[in-house]
C-alpha cells in the first residue's frame, strides 16, 4: 500500500508540484491545505503517513501547524518545506516537532530522498 | 522534470499576488499605522519568490527576495512607512509585475531592474536596531573620556558570580 501524504503550502502552483513530484514516486496524496489551520484540521480527518509544510502560509504559519499537529499525535511525520535565507525558522520548526526540511527550488530527487528519510 | 508546463499556473498566480499586492499598498497608503497591508504584501512577495526560484526565473526571484528583505525590515520596525517608501513598493510591484510576464515569454534578460538600488537603500534605512547579544547585556559604556577611549565595564550582575569564586591560585600567594 502507497503512504498517504498531506501536501500544505499557500500557493497552488506548489501544490501542484509537490503532488506531481510524490504521486510520480508512487506517493498517494490524499489532501492539500492552504493554511496552517486549514493543515491541523486535514491531519485530523486524514491522518496521513507524511505532511509537507511550507513555512510562511496566511492565518496560521506553518511552525504553529507542526505544533499543533505535534499536539494531537506526538509521531506525526512532517517534512518543512522552507525558502532560501529561512534558516532560522527552519530550526525553530525541527524544535516544534518537524523530522526534516528541504529548500525551494525543489529538485524532485532531493524531495524524495527527504520523504524517505521522514518516512525511515 | 519538464518545468514550461508549470509556466501558466506560475503566470496566473503571480498575477493574483501581485493584484493582492496593488491592492495592499492602496489600504496601506490610506492607513500608514495599520500593521496589516504589510504581512500580507509580504506572504505575497514570498510566495512570488518561491515559485520564480523554482520555475528559474532568477531576476524575478532576485527582485521579490530584495522586495520581501525591505517588507520584512519595515514589518520588524513596526513604524508606518513615510510615503516614498510606499510609492517606491507600488514601482517595484509595477516592475515584478512586467518581470514576470517576461520571464513567463523567455524574455526574462529584458526585465528593467532599475529599482532594485532604491529598495537596497530602503531596506538598509529601514533595518531595525540590532538587538543587545545575551553578552553585551552585562556591559554599560563607561563615562567618556577625552583623552582615552570608553572602555566597556562589566556590570555587577556579571562580576557577582566571579566574586563568589575563590581566587586563582596565583593571585593568593
Amino acid at each position: 500500500m502507497s503512504h498517504t501524504v498531506l501536501v500544505c503550502d499557500d500557493a497552488i502552483f506548489m501544490r501542484t508540484m509537490i503532488t506531481d513530484i510524490l504521486a510520480q514516486a508512487g506517493f498517494e496524496v490524499v489532501g492539500e491545505a492552504e493554511t496552517g489551520t486549514q493543515a491541523v484540521e486535514k491531519y485530523r480527518q486524514l491522518k496521513p503517513d507524511l505532511v509537507t509544510m511550507d513555512i510562511v502560509m496566511p492565518d496560521m504559519g506553518g511552525i504553529d501547524a507542526v505544533r499543533e499537529i505535534v499536539k494531537q499525535d506526538p509521531d506525526a511525520k512532517i517534512l518543512m518545506c522552507s525558502a532560501m535565507g529561512q534558516q532560522a525558522l527552519v530550526v525553530e520548526a525541527i524544535q516544534a516537532g518537524a523530522k526534516d526540511f528541504v529548500v525551494k527550488p525543489f529538485q524532485p530527487s532531493r524531495v524524495l530522498e527527504a520523504v524517505q528519510r521522514v518516512l525511515g | 522534470m519538464d518545468l514550461s508546463q508549470y509556466a501558466e499556473l506560475f503566470l496566473a498566480e503571480s498575477r493574483e499576488h501581485l493584484s493582492a499586492c496593488n491592492q495592499l499598498l492602496l489600504d496601506w497608503e490610506r492607513n500608514p499605522a495599520s500593521p496589516e497591508p504589510v504581512g500580507g504584501l509580504f506572504r505575497a512577495v514570498h510566495t512570488i519568490k518561491g515559485m520564480a526560484a523554482t520555475m528559474g526565473y532568477g531576476r524575478v526571484a532576485d527582485l521579490s527576495h530584495r522586495m520581501e528583505n525591505l517588507l520584512d525590515h519595515l514589518r520588524r520596525s513596526g513604524r508606518a512607512p513615510a510615503d516614498e517608501i510606499i510609492q517606491l513598493l507600488f514601482r517595484a510591484t509595477d516592475a515584478l509585475e512586467k518581470a514576470v510576464g517576461l520571464a513567463v515569454a523567455g524574455r526574462e534578460r529584458e526585465a528593467d531592474l532599475a529599482v532594485l538600488a532604491e529598495i537596497d537603500r530602503a531596506a538598509l534605512q529601514a533595518k531595525p536596531a540590532p538587538q543587545p547579544s545575551g553578552l553585551a547585556r552585562h556591559f554599560v559604556e563607561a563615562p567618556r573620556s577625552p583623552r582615552r577611549l570608553s572602555p566597556l565595564i562589566p556590570t555587577a550582575d556579571l562580576l557577582r558570580p566571579l566574586r563568589l569564586q575563590d581566587p586563582p591560585a596565583s593571585c593568593t600567594s
